[in-house]
């Protein structure tokens, strides 16, 4: 593998000696370009109080390419499916080599804040989400406390 | 016998005046001188002749005419030549078995006939008095025989004295072999007149033909050297000749190809470079060399570098060369107290001092003698009992010459040709030379012509590593007294005596010149030969030199160019020729080192041809390398790279050396113009084949393929005149107006309309630029470098390279692509790039077009348009390199290599530009004069690597591509490549030789789907056959034609 380029290194760097509130990156030792994440739900949400983990990879392209993000904590959520993957435009065509593993992170931490179940991902929940929108923000209390929450008691 | 006695006697004029004296006490005096003088005579010619047992042959005879009783077994016959009249030999074969003269007057009856395949053998035997044969009755006939019937006999054969007798003078090795045919008609007894030369030389073919025909017959082979293998020898010459003695004799009947006059054809194999490749190595293999010791050092008063082992086991071997066995004795235990010079080192050297034995020449047994003769005691007398005790007898089987001396060649040359391979430190090994023997010690034993410098040494280099001898002179000397005097340019001299034979201690040690200033006084003075021929006593030419070396001495390997002749007419007492390629296209390529050496006897061309040039000519390729290594064996040292030392180590670790090939795409505008050019070619390329003239269309085509080649470096080249090339000139000016024009229509619409329009969005954006606290959003440097720093239409900053990155990732997943930080679409067209006003109008041309007017005089800073298409590809890459190497390794040191000088102009145009203060730029190629050349050279060496910056050395493929030790460097690129691999791995040995410490990367950019790539491929079909070492032109003309096609296929 080429070497590491210097933006990551930087990046990295940063992340560390300034970390986001809320979010944590680590990379991997043996693989620098694979993160470890949690990010906590935000307190006004319906994931308030968890604590979701994701993988993080910057594929070789990086930083001309957006880096490929999964949550791997069960989410209900209209723009994460059951697998993790997570609808944002800024991780797909609106990707710009200006943002970073920060900014990123950030927009997913915004889009738990605010679900948009018209762009959906999970069809079945947004479904869920535009038919009874309390339900669904219950169903995802439920889910947060049983995935997010059980595993930072255990 | 008789007759002898009588002619030969003591001269009667001396008789005469002893006579005068005491006439009665001197005649019994006399008497008794006379009775031992003859008896003298008598035991000479008894000793003299002889004839020696060689072997014996049963054949079966024909009777010729009926006898008289039958013949009895153990019957003598004698064996006699017939010469019809007005003929000469060389048609006549005829021998006829005759009975025996009974008594004095009857000369014995002819009876019968042998095959004709040995008498065209016998017959020349006898005519040149080569053997006699004696013929005995095998089995006895029962009775009387008729015309035509067979019966058998054995015959008998022995060499004669007269066989060997002319060998004593010829083996001297006077080498004219003029000379010594004519030595032969007068030895030859025989009644025909072999006046003229081409009678000589059918008399040496037909000694040489019967010979070994008759060795073949009796089955007779050499035995091995004692000089090569010295115990084992002993073992194997018993099992050689006995296996001799007992093998059968070839069956008679078979009629053996009688017509063929080469003793022995081997296959005829093609010589490829692995061969000679193979030939070198084999080639010290000699007992001397692995006696030599590897302790041997210069005094370390005069010589203050260290020397590897293979360098001082070189030194001892340039030492015994030169016949300084006393010097290499002292300097051989100084080291190292325990190790002295063995005795078997000693022995050999011994052995070489008295002479190499010829190496044409090979060592016969004697055989034992079975002959019919002696079984019957009484005539074992005949054979002399001083020549009975010699176990061995010699011939020379290329001319058929016989000798029972061992032999020697008395060489009196003191020298050699020191061939390592490149990197391994020849100049070092010379230098070690020049300062273990640093002068003759013995001056006034040398009667010259010319005024003796037996100081000094003459070292003649090409001019491009002038100074890189004086330096290393200057690193190994430790002798304050010893220095290097340049004969060179302005500081050339009338007359060196003054200079170099005075008493004076300020003599030159070494004095340094060039082949080209060699060849200028010599074509100067050469028209004012005296009246001996010899040349006036001028300049180069006015002193006699101790010693000569030759370095590159390839240079003289044409015997007939001036380069060549003007070496041959120095005065010289001991010569040393440094070469890592001795053989470049022929194997005559040796002769002129042999020339220059005098070696004799091959300094003789006459002799050089036979043995050498017509044997390769006709294909006998094995054995005429056979010769060669023979020839060269004890004058020719070569060590490679990948000869283990003694104890099984390398002779060099080198660190590692890693050879990346780039590939490199081009950017619109230049895959444009390239498949302009491109189209031309193959149109020019097919009309060639079609017609079948494509080589007379060669330099045509040759044309078309430099523009390609000079596309993928950068579309500046194309037009300009090049050394290489001789273009005619009206046809350049037409195709660059002509690609001017091509280049000019408009290749996309991206760009600004006009330049008006330009200059508005240019002239809002200065307020934009940050130049002290910009940063990169991409690859998040900052400040971003000026050279680098390119600013949006909108207003924002980034790192040129990394903002075209990102604009070729979008282009290539067809996005449009838009500015990182604020999404505003952006195109490689409408970018503005910054730079300091200091920065001159000069470096500004190779990089745009337009001149910009500075809008305002308050910013430190200028903008101008960029234009993508304008710096090449390759440079773009490079520069990245560049860029990256910076930022991690600051203090590298860099060379970059191009076939064209044009382009390493425009690289270092475009460095400066681009790179402004973090790079140190030199540029060293043929156009550089010699005093600059030193500088360069030294400055790129010396620069200090722990300054923050790169230093990079353009360099010329071929001004530099040899000689030069760069070893300060560790990385190269390598911008376009060669047709020849060999030439860019010398290239790349600059680097990676004896010196450098660390893993060698090189980087060789090719441009995908080019020339370029094609030229690899035609590389690595170069490598695979070998260069064409040898190669009929027929065979060339072909492989040419066959790589034009690989360069145009799809």
């Amino acid at each position: 593998m080429a070497a590491l380029p210097k933006r990551i290194i930087k990046e990295t760097e940063r992340l560390v000696s300034d970390p986001v509130p809320g979010i944590t990156a680590t990379p991997l030792e043996e693989n620098l370009r694979y993160f470890e994440v949690t990010i906590d739900g935000p307190s006004s949400s319906p994931y308030a109080g968890g604590v979701f983990q994701l993988e993080l990879y910057l594929p070789d392209d990086y930083p001309m390419c957006a880096p490929k993000v999964r949550f791997l904590t069960k989410i209900y959520h209209p723009n994460i499916d059951k697998l993790g993957r997570i609808c944002l435009d800024v991780l797909k065509d609106n990707w710009s080599p200006a943002l970073q593993i920060r900014t990123i992170l950030l927009s997913i931490q915004a889009l738990l804040g605010a679900p948009n179940p018209d762009d959906p991902l999970a069809n079945d929940v947004a479904e869920d989400w535009k038919k009874d929108e309390k339900k669904a923000i219950e169903v995802a209390k439920e889910w947060t406390v049983r995935f997010a929450k059980a595993k930072l008691e255990e | 016998m008789t007759n002898l006695l009588q002619d030969d006697f003591t001269s009667p004029e001396s008789s005469k005046r002893m006579l005068e004296e005491d006439p009665v006490t001197q005649i019994d005096n006399l008497y008794h001188r006379m009775h031992a003088e003859s008896s003298k005579i008598k035991k000479e010619i008894d000793t003299q002749l002889w004839r020696k047992f060689i072997g014996s042959l049963p054949i079966q005879a024909w009777a010729t005419r009926p006898t008289m009783k039958p013949l009895e077994f153990g019957e003598k016959l004698t064996i006699k030549r017939l010469i019809p009249k007005k003929s000469n030999m060389s048609n006549s074969s005829i021998i006829r078995l005759c009975t025996c003269p009974k008594n004095g007057s009857d000369l014995g009856r002819e009876i019968a006939r042998i095959p004709e395949d040995l008498t065209r053998i016998f017959s020349p035997l006898l005519d040149l008095d080569i053997s006699s044969f004696d013929a005995t009755v095998i089995e006895s006939t029962k009775k009387r025989l008729s015309t035509g019937d067979s019966f058998f006999i054995q015959v008998d054969i022995f060499l004669k004295n007269t066989a060997f007798k002319i060998n004593s003078v010829e083996a001297d090795a006077s080498g004219d072999l003029k000379v010594f045919k004519k030595q032969k008609t007068q030895t030859i007894k025989s009644n025909f007149d072999f006046g003229a030369e081409s009678e000589n030389e059918s008399v040496l073919r037909l000694r040489q033909f019967a010979l070994s025909k008759l060795f073949e017959k009796l089955s007779i082979k050499p035995t091995k050297h004692m000089d090569d293998q010295p115990i084992e020898p002993e073992v194997r010459d018993e099992t050689v000749t006995s296996d001799a003695n007992e093998a059968d004799p070839i069956s008679l009947d078979t009629d053996s190809e009688l017509d063929e006059e080469a003793p022995e054809v081997k296959p005829v194999d093609h010589v490829s470079l692995d061969q000679l490749k193979q030939f070198y190595q084999e080639n010290n293999q000699s007992s001397l060399l692995n006696s030599l010791p590897e302790t041997t050092k210069p005094p370390s008063s005069n010589f203050k570098l260290d020397l590897r082992p293979y360098q001082k086991h070189g030194l001892s071997w340039m030492l015994t060369r030169e016949k300084e066995v006393s010097t290499l004795e002292v300097l051989a235990s100084e080291a190292d107290n325990s190790s002295s010079l063995s005795t078997q080192s000693k022995n050999s050297i011994k052995e070489r001092e008295e002479g190499m034995m010829n190496p044409l020449w090979r060592r016969y047994k004697w055989p034992r003698d079975t002959s019919a003769q002696s079984a019957t005691p009484e005539s074992t007398q005949s054979q002399s009992q001083s020549q009975s005790s010699a176990k061995y007898f010699y011939a020379n089987m290329y001319n058929g010459e016989l000798s029972v001396e061992k032999p020697l060649i008395k060489s009196t040359l003191k020298g050699g040709i020191l061939a390592d391979e490149m990197g391994l430190g020849k100049t070092i090994s010379a230098l070690s030379l020049i300062n273990s023997v640093p002068y003759d010690t013995d001056p006034i034993s040398n009667a010259f012509r010319l005024p003796y410098a037996s100081r000094t040494t003459l070292i003649v280099v090409p001019m491009s590593l002038l100074s890189q001898w004086k330096l290393e002179f200057d690193k190994a000397n430790n002798n304050e007294n010893h220095y290097c005097y340049i004969y060179y340019g302005d500081s050339t001299e009338n007359n060196l005596k003054s200079r170099l034979c005075n008493k004076s201690s300020s003599i030159p040690l070494v004095m340094l010149t060039t082949y080209g200033t060699l060849v200028n006084e010599f074509t100067r003075i050469s028209k004012h030969r005296n009246n001996e021929g010899h040349l006036p006593q001028m300049g180069l030419y006015s002193v006699s030199y101790f010693r000569i070396i030759l370095d590159e001495a390839h240079n003289i390997r044409n015997r007939s160019t001036k380069s060549a002749k003007s070496i041959y007419e120095l005065s010289l007492q001991r010569k040393w020729a440094l070469t890592g390629t001795p053989i470049i296209n022929r194997l005559d390529d040796l002769y002129s080192l042999v020339k220059f050496l005098e070696l004799d006897p091959w300094c003789n061309f006459s002799y050089w041809k036979t043995f050498v040039t017509l044997p390769f000519e006709q294909k006998k390729i094995s054995q005429t390398l056979d010769v060669i290594k023979s020839i060269l064996e004890p004058i020719f040292l070569r060590r490679t790279k990948n000869m283990k030392q003694k104890d099984g180590r390398p002779m060099v670790e080198l660190p590692p050396k890693e050879v990346i090939i780039e590939e490199i795409n081009f950017n619109q505008k230049e895959e444009k113009l390239y498949n302009w050019f491109k189209a031309r070619a193959n149109k020019s390329f097919k009309e060639g084949m079609q017609s079948g003239q494509l080589l007379k269309q060669y330099s045509q085509i040759l044309t078309h393929i430099l523009r390609l080649r000079q596309i993928c470096c950068h579309m500046d080249l194309v037009g300009t005149q090049h050394d290489m090339e001789d273009d005619n000139n009206d046809e350049n000016d037409n195709i660059k107006e002509e690609m001017k024009e091509f280049v000019t229509k408009k290749i996309t619409n991206e760009g600004f309309a006009n330049e008006s329009e330009s200059n508005k969005v240019m002239y809002s954006l200065f307020d934009k630029v940050n130049l002290t606290d910009s940063e990169c959003s991409i690859c998040t440097q900052s400040p971003i470098h000026l050279g680098e720093m390119v600013i949006t239409p909108c207003g924002h900053q980034f790192c040129l390279t990394c903002l075209i990155e990102h604009i070729d990732f979008q282009n290539r997943q067809s996005k449009e692509s838009f500015c990182p930080n604020c999404r505003e679409s952006v195109s490689k067209y409408k970018l503005f790039k910054v730079r300091s006003k200091e920065t001159s109008k000069k470096e500004i041309r190779f990089h745009t077009n337009v001149d910009v007017t500075d809008p305002s005089e308050k910013f430190k800073f200028q903008l101008y348009l960029y234009d993508p298409d304008r710096a090449s590809s390759k440079i773009q890459a490079l520069m990245g390199h560049l860029r990256s190497l910076k930022l991690q390794n600051p203090g590298e040191k860099v060379i970059v290599f191009s076939q064209f000088s044009s382009y390493l102009d425009i690289i270092e145009n475009e460095i400066k530009l681009q790179g402004g203060k973090d790079f140190i730029v030199y540029k060293f190629d043929g156009r550089l004069q010699l005093g600059e050349r030193e500088k360069v050279l030294e400055k790129f060496n010396t620069n200090d690597k722990t300054i923050d910056k790169i230093t990079i050395l353009l360099l010329s493929l071929k001004a530099g591509g040899v000689g030069l030790n760069l070893t300060t460097a560790s990385r190269a690129f390598m911008m376009d490549p060669w047709w020849s691999p060999s030439v860019e791995d010398q290239a790349i040995d600059r680097i990676h030789r004896i010196g450098q410490n660390e893993t060698v990367k090189v980087i060789r950019f090719i441009v995908e789907n080019s020339i370029e790539t094609k030229m690899l491929k035609i590389q690595e079909r170069k490598k695979q056959i070998g260069e064409a070492v040898g190669a009929e032109e027929e065979e060339r003309r072909k492989r040419r034609i066959e790589e034009i096609q690989i360069l145009f296929e799809e």
